[in-house]
């Protein structure tokens, strides 16, 4: 009897080759999310107007920031989905260990996130074109930015899905330590919406909010981004060692 | 961009609990589409997006008028230079040249005059007023400049949409005339907030519209012994 | 080598041991049937030999190491029950791919001989098999994976009768044609008993007895006669199962460990001697009394 010898990273290659078969459904969830967020932003995020008597103008915005913010819940989504029990034994039918599976739910989480990343950006190119083919004869402005800006843009975006992904594989694995969790989070979350509202002072998720939204150094906005993700991403490693892997 | 703010906790917990509800349905039972017929419909998402893309940039818009977008501290520099202007002008002076990239010439023109006495009047003083400066000359001809301010409206630069006054001369009476009324509707996109964190522009957090809007000014270079009647700052 | 080393192995669900104090091992390149009666425990066992569960105390080794979250015993074993899980995004065609990518000893030849051989659709999904498919492609993974630890868990379970014995013929060409460790757990002994080498027969979650197939068709005798002259024989035998047959008759099996010539004893005396099947033997050796069904009537 020859005992194969495997190494790690070869088995997670071949589990994250598997998963971006088995889990494309994701990405049609994602194409249809994207759709309903190019409607709802078709329809402008805002405007403002102004004067003389001789000049005067309307502006209506069209951003591209509410099919971030809807692709960023699909990442949360799409990540609780994949730490359920029906994904999880998925895995336990051929070659696994946890360290293999949680690494390859990761880079395929990334992955998902770059993809859902560059697809925010050319989703408001989209809109552009849409809306130059349907409401013509009018001025329109793209914001232009230059390479880099682009280019820290994308990554910016690709690092606020993939933080909700950690927060997502976070939530699902507290779920799977106990279904009591779906009950208790959206409690938690109301109530801190909740009692945002009733105080004064902003409190815990504004702040939260700003924390990351209102870092204008990309150095320090990719430091952070990480960290908080490995945060997410370590907690739900711990949690899930829990479990049993396939009762 | 508040109305942003204001809608998107309810899509937030919308959509977070549909997801979950149907993250815990049973697998089992929902239809599932083959690798490959969604590896098609996955590529072709991406090719529609890529194909708009590039027709984004191939748009039958003139991107230069489109304008560049110009962040706060610019324009608070375009705006300091333009305060400038008046002192300057009770001072007597104004040259061109130090309000470069503040103030813009739109249009100019230039009428023989042999007069002895010029008198300006503008047409519909209640809607259009500009500041009038004169400068005397040797020349035997009356020129006009008009130049505007740099009109920025959150951001984007306007200054071309706005049209230039008419100006007729009759014998010795200048008839300032109405710019064409204009109204002009803008869509500004943006794209998402991430893109804009660390372009220093505002972001969804600390927006706030900044522009600047409203300096007309109409210098006219007039021959030097002619007997002006009329409102005008006489300068250099 | 052992393939499978396990001491006193237990396994604690809530206040109940599923296994208890459990001690075997399997050598090498033989096909072990692991028999037991519902709730033996068999499951649990072979789950956390598949590293699926964690033990409770006590050791275990799988290719001399603990399997739990063991990626190398991950690779070298392959776990089929009837509740394999696959992605229902996948054909059973590309289940298969995917299947002979991952394990290194894959016989692809084999798994596509086998699928046509079962006229499967390659283009249906695993979920919409019925009960008897699923079994049977379960199957095909894991004989093709050629895993050098191959654990069924009720495999046939669904399968009609036919390819029962399809099956089973399968498995012995292809352990003939490639010796490896097989490990098959049923209730149902008849079927599996020719295929078989070894039997480890347990109850309540502790071993009964372990031991080659052969040794244990001579393991024990069916004394049957007339119940007076039984009991008189059998005073302070083991007994390992007694009935009553009509009003003064009695069938007894007892553990074959003393001379030959107290049997012969038995049988001059009037009483008569039947071999025990496999069968039969581990129900008896499993059932929690003596006495069987008949003492909850009497």
């Amino acid at each position: 009897m020859y005992l194969a010898e495997v190494n790690a990273w070869d088995i997670v290659k071949k589990q994250y080759q598997y998963k971006l078969q088995s889990y494309m459904g994701v990405f049609t969830s994602l194409i249809v999310i994207q759709i309903i967020a190019i409607l709802f932003s078709f329809n402008g995020t805002g405007m403002s107007g102004g004067g003389s008597s001789t000049f005067s103008y309307s502006l209506n915005y069209y951003s591209g920031s509410m099919i971030l913010i809807f692709t960023m819940i699909w990442g949360l989504i799409t990540a609780i989905i994949i730490t359920s029990k029906a994904y999880r034994y998925d895995d336990y039918s051929f070659i696994t260990n946890r360290g293999t599976t949680h690494t390859s739910n990761l880079l395929f989480l990334l992955s998902a996130s770059i993809f859902a990343g560059i697809t925010v950006l050319l989703c408001t190119h989209f809109i552009q074109v849409l809306y130059i083919y349907s409401v013509n004869s009018e001025s329109v402005m793209f914001e232009q930015l230059t390479i880099i800006q682009n280019l820290k843009g994308i990554s910016g975006t690709i690092l606020y899905i993939f933080f909700f992904t950690s927060i997502g594989y976070f939530i699902g694995s507290l779920i799977q330590i106990s279904r009591l969790f779906i009950f208790v989070l959206p409690v938690l979350f109301f109530g801190a919406v909740i009692a945002d509202g009733l105080g004064k002072e902003q409190s815990m998720i504004p702040h939260v909010i700003k924390f990351f939204g209102n870092e204008s150094s990309f150095g320090l906005f990719i430091l952070k981004i990480l960290a908080a993700s490995a945060l997410m991403y370590g907690f739900a490693i711990i949690i899930s060692k829990k479990l049993e892997v396939r009762p | 961009m508040s109305l942003l703010l204001a809608i998107v906790p309810i899509i937030v917990v919308v959509l977070l609990l549909s997801g979950i509800l149907f993250a815990f349905k049973p697998k089992k039972k929902k239809p599932v589409m083959g690798v490959k017929k969604t590896k098609w419909i996955v590529g072709s998402y991406a090719v529609i997006l890529i194909i708009a893309t590039v027709l984004s940039f191939l748009l039958p818009i003139d991107r230069n008028t489109a304008g560049k977008s110009l962040s706060k501290s610019e324009v608070d520099k375009i705006q300091k230079v333009q305060d400038s202007i008046y002192g300057s002008i009770s001072n007597g002076r104004f040259k061109e040249q130090e309000f470069k990239g503040a103030l813009i010439k739109k249009k100019s023109w230039s009428f023989p005059f042999n007069e002895k006495a010029l008198t300006f009047s503008l047409r519909n003083p209640d809607n259009f007023s500009p500041s009038i400066l004169v400068e005397k000359t040797n020349a035997r001809e009356i020129q006009g400049i008009y130049y505007v301010g740099k009109a920025i409206v959150d951001g984007i630069d306007v200054t071309d949409k706005i049209s230039s006054p008419t100006i007729h001369l009759n014998h010795s009476s200048l008839i300032i005339g109405n710019p064409d009324a204009k109204e002009v509707k803008f869509a500004k996109f943006s794209t998402a907030f991430s893109f804009d964190q660390f372009s220093g522009k505002p972001t969804v957090f600390n927006h706030e519209s900044y522009g600047i809007f409203g300096i007309d000014i109409l210098y006219l270079k007039v021959p030097k012994n002619v007997q002006i009647t009329g409102d005008y700052h006489p300068v250099n | 080598m052992k393939v499978v080393e396990c001491k006193d192995l237990t396994k604690v669900y809530g206040r109940s041991n599923a296994l208890n104090n459990l001690s075997f091992s399997i050598e090498e390149n033989k096909i072990t049937g692991l028999i037991g009666r519902n709730g033996a425990g068999k499951t649990t066992l072979l789950k956390i030999m598949a590293g699926f569960l964690h033990h409770s105390s006590g050791e275990i080794k799988v290719f001399e190491e603990t399997p739990f979250n063991n990626l190398k015993v991950s690779a070298n074993s392959i776990f089929i029950d009837n509740e394999m899980s696959f992605p229902p995004a996948l054909s059973l065609k590309e289940l298969l791919i995917t299947a002979g990518s991952f394990y290194p000893y894959w016989d692809q030849k084999l798994a596509d001989r086998l699928f046509d051989y079962f006229s499967f659709n390659p283009n249906i999904r695993h979920g919409n098999l019925s009960k008897g498919m699923k079994s049977t492609f379960n199957m095909i993974v894991g004989l093709a994976a050629r895993c050098p630890l191959t654990i069924f868990d009720e495999p046939t379970s669904g399968m009609d009768s036919g390819v029962r014995k399809d099956f089973y013929r399968a498995v012995l060409k292809d352990y003939l044609a490639h010796p490896r460790s097989i490990i098959l757990s049923s209730h149902l002994v008849e079927e599996v008993e020719d295929l078989l080498e070894d039997i480890l027969l347990i109850k309540e979650g502790e071993k009964c007895l372990h031991m080659p197939v052969e040794d244990l068709k001579e393991y024990a005798v069916g004394i049957s006669g007339k119940t007076a002259i039984v009991d008189e024989v059998l005073s302070g035998k083991d007994i390992i199962f007694e009935q009553s047959i009509g009003t003064d008759s009695t069938y007894v099996v007892i553990k074959k460990d003393g001379s030959q010539k107290e049997l012969e004893k038995a049988e001059e005396s009037g009483l008569e001697l039947t071999a025990v099947s496999i069968d039969n033997l581990c129900l008896y050796l499993t059932s929690k009394t003596t006495g069987g069904i008949d003492h909850v009537f009497s």
